[in-house]
C-alpha cells in the first residue's frame, strides 16, 4: 500500500486552475521530496490532503484512508508541519506539545520531544516569544508526538538557520530509518537533494517528473559545466571546443568561457583551450544540481540563477580552483547559499 | 473525547489572556454591586421571600442585557481569530474534526463566561445574605441556572458567526447585529408591527401583545431574552417578570411561557448547525 496515492487530483478556483489533474504516489517509508516554485500549487495540494482544502475532482488517498471522508483517521496516524501556520502566543511551549500529545491520545514526554528538536531551555516560555525557527522547531516537535506513520512537512526549513535546517535533515532521516514515510515540500533545493529519496517535481499544477535524483539526472542531463577563466578568448577557441564530441555546449563571456561537457571529459577541454594558445588561469566544474534539473524542467531555455553564477565566480579565487557541488557534497555546507532563494 | 481537549487548551489560552480574570471582575462589579446597589436604596421593604423575588426581578433586568453582550464578545472571535492568525492550521493538523473545533470553542468560552457568571452570582448571594439577612436560595438558584442558559445561547450565536465567516469585523457585524436586535426587546417586537404596516393591516402603535395577531406574538416569542424571562416565570412561578405572564387560559403551546425553553434551545443549536456546516464546507 502507498503512503499517499493521488489520483486525477484537479483544483479549480474559479476559472484559475490550481492543479491540473496530475496523479502521485508516496511510497511507504520514503522520503519524498515536493518541489516545485512557489504558486505551483504545492500547499494546495497539501491542503488537500489534510482535508484543509477540498478537490474539484480526483481522488486523494492517505494512509488508505480517503482524505476528505476519512480525515481524522489520517491525522490520527499522521504528523503536520503546516504552511502559513500560527501558535499560540499566550501558550508554553510545553502546553503546546501537551495538546497535541493529548489530541492524538499519545503518552509521549514533553520534555524528550522538546529536547529532540531542540527547544528543551524554552518549554516553559510562552511561545509567542519564540523566534521563526524556534516556533518551527516547536511545531516540528508537535508533528513528532505518537510516532506518526506519515510526516507531511510544508517547507520545513522556513526560518531555520543552516544549523537547524541540518538538524531538520537528520530528523527526517532518523524518522524514515524508525518506517515512517516521509513527504514535504520546498523550494530549498538542496535540502530536498541532501534528504529525498525520490522526489516530485509541480509545475504550474502539473507533475512534470516523478523519479529518484539519478533516475531524474539520468533522463535530463548527466553533464557537468566547467567554467574556465582565461587570459583571452582567442578567435576560434570556442569553434574548436564545440567540435569535440564530448561537448554540447560552450559559450564564452569577457574571459570567462562556460563549457557543457561530459564529466569526464574536462581534462580534454582544458587542453584544447591551452591547444588554441589561450592560457587558463583558473577553471570551477560543478556536476548537474538538482537546481539545475529543476531549471531544465520549469523554464524553457536553459536557465541559471544569477545567484549560482555568482557562486562559481568565487569558487575561481580558492587556491585550486575547483569546486564540485554533488548531492551528497551539499549536506549543511550549501543551506546559507540557498537560504535566501526565493 | 476531542472537543473537550479543545476546550481546556480555549479555557488556558483566556486564562492566559486575562480574559477569565477581567470577565470574573465585570461580574462581580455588575450583580454583586447592582445587588448592593439595589440594597442600599432601600428597595427591599420587609426582607423574606418577596424580596428575595424583588431582587431576583432587578437583577434578570439587568443580566437580560448585559449577558447576551458578554457572550457576544466571548464568542465573536473564537475561531475565526484563528482562522485570521493560522493557528487553526495547527488545531487542524491534530485529529480534530471540524465539529470537534465548534464543539471545543462552544464548552471553552461558555465555560470562561460560566466560571465568572458564577464566582459573580456567588458574590452577589454573600453580599444579599449579609446586607437583607436572607435570600430565597431556591429560586436564587434557578435564576442563576436560567441566566447560565442565556449565556450560554449568546456564546453560541457568537461561535456560530465565528464558524461561518473569514473576518473578525463580519462576526462581530454579523452576532453584533443579531444581538442588538435581542438586548433592545423593543426592536424586534417592533419588526412584526413594521410588517403588518408594509401589509396594509392596521397596526396600534402599541408593545401589547394581547392586540397583535397570533404569528406576530409568535415571532416576538423567538427573541431568546424573551424566552429567558419566559422560562425564569416558569421556574420561579412568583415571579411578575415574563413578556407571557400574562397571557392565561387557552394559548397555543408555542405561546405559553414553557415554549421558552424550546426558544432557547433552538437557539443554541441551530446556529451552531448553520455556522459548523458553513465551515465545513469552506477551505480554511
Amino acid at each position: 500500500m502507498s503512503a499517499i496515492e493521488l489520483t486525477n487530483l484537479t483544483k479549480q478556483y474559479g476559472d484559475v486552475t490550481a492543479l491540473q489533474g496530475f496523479d502521485l504516489t508516496v511510497e511507504e517509508g520514503e522520503i519524498y521530496g515536493f518541489l516545485g516554485p512557489n504558486g505551483a500549487g504545492k500547499s494546495t495540494t497539501i491542503n488537500i490532503l489534510l482535508d484543509f482544502a477540498r478537490p474539484t475532482s480526483g481522488d486523494t488517498e492517505v494512509l488508505g484512508h480517503d482524505a476528505q471522508a476519512e480525515s481524522k483517521r489520517i491525522r490520527e496516524r499522521a504528523g503536520v508541519l503546516p504552511e502559513g501556520f500560527d501558535i499560540y502566543d499566550r501558550l508554553t511551549g510545553r502546553k503546546h506539545l501537551n495538546f497535541a500529545i493529548k489530541s492524538k491520545k499519545s503518552d509521549d514526554d514533553p520534555d524528550a520531544l522538546a529536547e529532540r528538536v531542540g527547544i528543551a531551555d524554552a518549554i516553559d516560555r510562552k511561545a509567542g516569544g519564540y523566534s521563526k525557527g524556534m516556533t518551527q522547531r516547536l511545531v516540528l516537535g508537535m508533528a513528532l508526538v505518537g510516532k506518526p506513520d506519515l510526516l507531511i512537512l510544508d517547507e520545513p526549513s522556513t526560518g531555520l538557520d543552516p544549523n537547524g535546517a541540518r538538524e531538520m535533515r537528520e530528523i527526517i532521516r532518523a524518522e524514515r530509518d524508525r518506517g515512517a514515510t516521509v513527504f514535504f515540500s520546498s523550494h530549498i533545493l538542496s535540502q530536498v537533494e541532501a534528504v529525498c529519496d525520490r522526489v516530485g517535481i509541480l509545475l504550474e499544477g502539473e507533475l512534470v517528473a516523478q523519479d529518484t535524483i539519478e533516475g531524474l539526472r539520468d533522463t535530463t542531463s548527466t553533464e557537468a559545466t566547467l567554467v574556465v577563466e582565461v587570459d583571452r578568448v582567442a578567435d576560434g577557441v570556442l569553434d574548436e571546443v564545440r567540435t569535440l564530441a564530448e561537448v554540447s555546449e560552450a559559450s564564452a563571456e569577457g574571459t570567462t568561457i562556460t563549457v557543457s561537457c561530459e564529466d569526464s571529459s574536462k581534462t580534454v577541454v582544458l587542453d584544447t583551450i591551452e591547444d588554441a594558445g589561450v592560457s587558463v588561469e583558473n577553471f570551477t566544474t560543478e556536476s548537474a544540481s538538482l537546481e539545475d534539473l529543476f531549471a531544465s524542467y520549469t523554464t524553457d531555455e536553459h536557465h541559471r540563477p544569477a545567484d549560482e553564477a555568482d557562486q562559481l565566480r568565487d569558487g575561481n579565487s580558492q587556491s585550486d580552483g575547483a569546486t564540485i557541488q554533488s548531492a551528497t557534497g551539499a549536506d549543511g555546507s550549501t543551506d546559507e547559499d540557498t537560504a535566501g532563494r526565493p | 473525547m476531542s472537543a473537550i481537549t479543545i476546550a481546556q487548551k480555549d479555557f488556558q489560552d483566556a486564562i492566559q489572556s486575562w480574559m477569565l480574570l477581567g470577565l470574573t471582575a465585570v461580574f462581580v462589579v455588575f450583580t454583586a454591586g447592582a445587588a448592593y446597589v439595589y440594597i442600599a436604596l432601600g428597595a427591599i421593604g420587609g426582607g423574606g421571600e418577596v424580596s428575595s423575588l424583588a431582587l431576583i426581578n432587578f437583577l434578570s433586568g439587568l443580566t437580560v442585557f448585559f449577558i447576551p453582550l458578554i457572550g457576544l464578545i466571548v464568542g465573536y472571535k473564537s475561531i475565526v481569530s484563528e482562522r485570521e492568525s493560522g493557528s487553526i492550521a495547527l488545531l487542524l493538523s491534530l485529529p480534530h474534526t471540524r465539529r470537534d473545533v465548534v464543539l471545543g470553542k462552544v464548552l471553552g468560552r461558555t465555560g470562561v463566561v460560566f466560571t465568572s457568571a458564577i464566582v459573580g452570582f456567588l458574590i452577589a448571594a454573600g453580599v444579599v445574605v449579609v446586607l437583607a439577612g436572607s435570600l430565597s436560595l431556591g429560586n436564587y438558584v434557578l435564576f442563576v441556572l436560567a441566566s447560565l442558559a442565556l449565556a450560554l445561547t449568546f456564546v453560541s450565536l457568537a461561535v456560530s458567526f465565528s464558524a461561518a465567516t473569514r473576518s473578525s469585523t463580519l462576526s462581530l457585524v454579523g452576532a453584533g447585529t443579531l444581538t442588538s436586535l435581542f438586548i433592545f426587546p423593543v426592536i424586534w417586537s417592533l419588526i412584526p408591527t413594521l410588517v403588518r404596516f408594509i401589509l396594509n393591516e392596521y397596526t396600534p402603535l402599541t408593545l401589547d401583545m394581547a392586540t397583535q395577531p397570533e404569528w406576530a406574538q409568535f415571532f416576538v416569542q423567538l427573541d431568546p431574552t424573551a424566552a429567558y424571562s419566559n422560562v425564569l416565570h416558569v421556574l420561579i412561578p412568583d415571579l411578575t417578570s415574563g413578556p407571557l405572564a400574562g397571557a392565561g387560559g387557552d394559548v397555543p403551546f408555542y405561546l405559553a411561557p414553557s415554549f421558552g425553553f424550546v426558544v432557547l434551545a433552538a437557539w443554541i443549536v441551530v446556529p451552531l448547525m448553520l455556522g459548523y456546516y458553513r465551515f465545513n464546507s469552506t477551505a480554511l
